[in-house]
């Protein structure tokens, strides 16, 4: 190679071969060597987020039973399906006549909703009885009109967690978004 | 005569008449005594006043202080000037400076022209600055924000709740959060500087 | 081999495209159809790229058996979200898990996709192959265009050219995808011989208008790889062509600068050669690219007879590269002493989620960092560097979910205290207050009342004065009574009359007023006595309902802990390993570049001597 340099200088012949090899010499990929020592610290790490995973989901798990058991646990999710566009702004949701609930949405939050996310907007406990949720919303529709609904619904809880579902829907007769309320369990 | 016992809610004693035999003379002065509203003793028990069980025991509630250094800050969402809502938590992942003002603290003002100082600073290097006023007043904070020509959002705590999720009862309150949200730094009561705050800022952003 | 340079990057690249990449789940697909209200829970965080929190929700909410209508599904989701989280292995796993049970075909589709992916990149070619083959039909959204990347890159790496070819002819449309795809083939085909073919690939994706910086990024490697291509078929002018289409400020330009020089100098224009190399000489040394035009001005120059010109410019490349070769030392000096990655990750704008998109943006020019750019954007050493990252994001969580598992203790000794006090001090009031004696009481003294009502008894709502004066008054009358008639007993008798009726008027007129209030009061009572029935109740009923387990939850508690405990030392290993191995490949690849500077300042010498004895040889008579 160096002789084919030095000769290229009187001869001009071979040199681009040269400098074609020294070009390419630069970007070689890294020796294989390091190679196994590479994959077995990625595996370790891919064990270790694993574990992580599952003591998050533990943990997760400890707090949901330890904070709202399932004998009096209420949930309250909200999701949104209407066909015109609609920017959810709040939701405040009242048990009881006391608020336990007010959620601004930002805008990835209302994307989220948009395709098909459901939020668990509130997470709480109830004795068996009665009670009185009142919800409401306020959002912007198209033409920057600006909407506010509400809606009660008196929850009968019994024994056993339950599951309320606000859904913020335009397909019902007035082709505007209103809430509508469904009981799961 | 023997005075009757007043024990909350337990035995009564009915008062005994027998004893004094002295006549009492009639109130003469009936007109001008104040009628006597009184009642027989042994309906005293009447003025047992739900003292009667103590109630259930409740947790202590925990209060929250104001964030700690190490600890995550927590998240809320507000309303800025523009009518966005923005949420604390969507800034993970970048160094942010929040800090907790309103338009009667001069501190506060100060505060706010040094981070304006870091924001008109090079794009690559910025961080989040996020301003948070606890009065109920948009209209003013939009004027002092206009005023003091802070280019950076500004959210309105019209409701105080993140004043009061944050504990914030010194003002300024400026906290400085790392990429996962956690506080690295508080200056409470006093403004900080924007060298300060530089300085912090780039320590956090090797990370 | 001429173009490893080229197909190396363009590999990595790719590989990195198609590494782990966004999301599992085509995110133009239409709304889905949630019928699990926790399915859609683990969607919401889903949809804003939250991956470690949607994959926690959902395999929390599996545990709780709250995603009966969804389980394929989810499965799907969850390996596709372990696959951004660069668990690839689990998502292996999954995915073959998913499909070892009945599935309907659109998910399975989707599995075989996922696991001819994580085959191809970790070299089961064959197997990738045999996965794609399963997929009976198309793809929703991007994954569709993604598969047929996958499938030309799979036939590629196992060297079936023509099929791949074929294959890409049948793909008939201008996305990005199929850029790459044709790229890529492109580069095989010149690397294995059917240069014409190739080149002609390289061409269509060399001069196709591009919109987007990674369509002109691909559009500039098209036509470096065309020039090169080129170039060695001593077609210089073609080349040249070629080369001048790539933009004068990528990360290709240099290469190109180079590459252009080479096509006039082959094209026997030495003295236009020098344009482009002037160009290059006065760019960062840092580019080998540039370290080379050191050599190949002095060559031009003597190319066209300009010996002193010559001379002069071998011998400054030789003192620049020794120079250089200094500045690499205290690169190397600088990664061995650590705080390497930590270096790198500071030019990072965005810190990032457990995730895998985060790339490096730039690279800054620091000690740690200059003469890496190359290495740098290595699809292995860009791994290794989210493994870093990531390590870290990981010890940040395990110290909050430590922090929480304590106050989750705190919580239960709280209960557990309070519990504790609560029972004797409840048994104690239970005890103290008989409700049933009150209430009897109660009761006796509400049919009292009545009696006294019914009979205008004024005298028994006397105050206890009164009482006595009546008592007193009765006595009186009782005494009068025994006396002798007579004037005497008379005025007597009328006295005590008078002071009756003073005695009754006054009861009566209060009467009213007492009875009113005696009656309110019991009300009142009634109403205390109520509550406080209602009271007594709610404790038996809440000492009736089965109390809470916190022994159970103590154990839990403690389980999690030893966990964390074991977790914690491991992600430090992990993370000192990992920039170790990172340390490492750098170092290697500057040791290789000194090395070639040490090869060029040779040759930059032998050129140099060469010189000085041709003119010494022209000298001598």
């Amino acid at each position: 190679m160096i002789r084919s340099f030095v000769s290229a200088a009187t001869r001009g012949t071979g040199i681009l071969t040269v400098a074609l090899l020294l070009s390419v010499v630069a970007a070689a990929a890294p020796a294989t060597e390091p190679a196994a020592q590479f994959r077995s610290v990625d595996q370790d790490v891919q064990t270790l987020k694993k574990q992580l995973v599952d003591l998050n989901k533990d943990l997760f798990k400890l707090e949901e039973e330890l904070l709202y058991p399932a004998s009096t646990q209420v949930a309250v999710f909200l999701s949104v399906d209407v066909g015109t566009f609609f920017a959810l702004d709040s939701v405040t949701i009242k048990l009881d006549d006391k608020e336990v609930a007010n959620y601004l949405y930002t805008e990835r939050e209302v994307q989220a909703l948009h395709r098909g996310g459901v939020q668990r907007l509130f997470l709480g406990n109830l004795k068996a009885g009665e009670h009185e949720l009142v919800a409401f919303f306020t959002g912007k529709g198209p033409h920057e009109r600006d909407y506010r609904r509400g809606t009660t619904l008196t929850i009968e809880k019994a024994i056993g967690a339950s599951y309320v579902e606000l859904k913020i829907s335009d397909r019902v007769a007035s082709l505007q978004p209103e809430f509508v309320v469904k009981v799961w369990e | 005569m023997e005075r009757t016992s007043r024990r909350p809610g337990l035995r009564l004693t009915k008062a005994s008449g027998a004893g004094s035999r002295t006549i009492q003379s009639a109130p003469t002065r009936a007109g001008h005594e104040p009628e006597r509203t009184g009642l027989p003793a042994w309906l005293h028990l009447l003025a047992l006043a739900g003292a009667v069980l103590a109630g259930i025991l409740v947790f202590p509630i925990v209060s929250r202080g104001a964030p700690a250094t190490g600890t995550v800050a927590p998240d809320f969402a507000l309303k800025d000037l523009g009518g966005a809502n923005q949420r604390l938590s969507e800034f993970r992942g970048d160094v942010v400076v929040l800090t907790f003002w309103a338009s009667w603290c001069g501190p506060c003002r100060e505060t706010l022209a040094d981070l304006q100082t870091v924001q008109a600073g090079e794009p690559a290097e910025r961080p989040i600055l996020l301003s948070v006023n606890i009065e109920g007043d948009p209209v003013r904070a939009a004027s002092v924000v206009r005023s003091l020509g802070v280019g950076y959002d500004t959210l309105l705590d019209t409701r105080q709740a993140v004043g009061r999720l944050y504990d914030v009862s010194h003002l300024p309150l400026t906290l400085l959060l790392d990429r996962d949200g956690v506080v690295r730094g508080a200056w409470s009561r006093n403004h900080v500087s924007a060298d300060e705050l530089l300085a912090g800022i780039r320590e956090l952003q090797r990370q | 081999m001429r173009l490893r340079a080229t197909a190396a990057v363009v590999a990595a690249f790719c590989a990195a495209l198609l590494g782990p990449g966004p999301a599992a789940v085509a995110k133009d697909a239409p709304r889905r159809e949630v019928r699990d209200l926790h399915y859609g829970d683990v969607l919401f965080h889903y949809f804003q790229d939250d991956y470690f929190d949607a994959v926690v929700r959902l395999e929390a909410a599996r545990d709780f058996g709250r995603l009966p209508h969804h389980a394929a599904e989810a499965e799907l989701l969850a390996g596709g979200m372990y696959l951004s989280l660069g668990l690839h292995t689990e998502a292996d796993r999954i995915f073959n898990r998913l499909l070892a049970g009945s599935v309907e075909p659109s998910v399975a589709d989707r599995a075989f996709f996922y696991l001819a992916r994580i085959g191809y990149q970790r070299g089961y070619h064959d197997q990738a192959a045999r996965n794609l083959a399963r997929i009976q039909a198309p793809l929703p959204g991007e994954l569709e265009p993604e598969r047929r990347l996958l499938e030309s890159n799979v036939l590629m790496a196992q060297g079936r050219y023509a099929d791949a070819a074929a294959a890409l002819r049948r793909w008939d449309d201008e996305s990005p995808w199929a850029a790459y795809a044709r790229f890529n083939l492109g580069v095989a085909l010149v690397r294995s011989g059917d240069a014409a073919q190739g080149r002609m690939l390289l061409e269509s994706v060399g001069s196709v208008p591009a919109e987007s910086e990674e369509q002109r990024s691909l559009k500039d490697r098209a036509n470096l790889a065309l020039g090169f291509a080129l170039l060695q078929e001593r077609s210089g002018d073609a080349a040249a062509a070629a080369l001048s289409r790539v933009r004068v400020d990528s990360p290709f330009t240099n290469r190109a600068l180079l590459g252009l020089g080479w096509a006039e100098t082959d094209a026997q224009r030495p003295d236009r050669a020098l344009v482009p190399w002037l160009a290059l000489r006065d760019r960062p040394l840092l580019d080998s690219a540039v370290q080379e035009s050191f050599l190949a001005v002095p060559y031009a120059y003597a190319r066209l007879a300009s010996n002193g010109q010559a001379a002069q410019h071998y011998r400054h490349a030789v003192q620049s590269y020794v120079q250089e070769s200094r500045r690499i030392d205290e690169s190397i000096a600088a990664i061995r002493r650590g705080g390497f990655l930590d270096a790198i990750l500071a030019a990072s704008p965005r810190g990032g989620d457990v995730g895998w998109f985060w790339q490096l943006k730039q690279v800054p020019d620091a000690p740690h960092t200059r003469y890496l750019y190359h290495l740098l954007a290595s699809h292995e050493f860009q791994e290794g560097l989210k493994n870093y990252r990531d390590l870290q994001i990981m010890q940040g969580n395990l110290e909050r979910r430590q922090a929480s598992l304590e106050s989750f203790d705190d919580m239960i000794g709280v209960r557990d205290r309070a519990t504790a006090e609560r029972e004797p001090r409840k048994t104690d009031m239970l005890a103290r207050t008989d409700v049933a004696a009150f209430a009897t009481r109660q009761a006796g003294i509400a049919a009292r009342v009545a009696a006294i009502e019914s009979a205008r008894d004024v005298a028994a709502l006397a105050t206890d004065d009164q009482g006595r004066q009546w008592r007193a008054l009765q006595a009186i009358e009782q005494r009068i009574a025994a006396l002798a008639p007579g004037p005497g007993r008379d005025a007597l008798v009328d006295r005590a009359r008078m002071l009756r009726g003073a005695l009754t008027w006054q009861m009566d007129a209060q009467y009213k007023r007492r009875l009113q209030l005696v009656k309110r009061g019991l009300g009142e009572v009634e109403a205390q006595l109520g509550e406080a029935r209602g009271r007594v109740g709610l404790v038996h009923e809440a000492s009736a309902q089965a109390p809470l387990d916190t022994s159970g939850f103590a154990a839990r508690i403690a389980e999690l802990r030893s966990r964390i405990s074991r977790i914690g030392p491991r992600i430090n290993a992990a993370t000192q390993a990992q920039e170790s191995v990172l340390a490492a490949l750098a170092v290697q690849e500057l040791a290789a570049q000194k090395k070639r500077l040490a090869s060029y300042a040779t040759q930059a010498q032998f050129a140099l001597a060469s010189i000085y004895d041709g003119a010494a040889a022209r000298a001598t008579p």
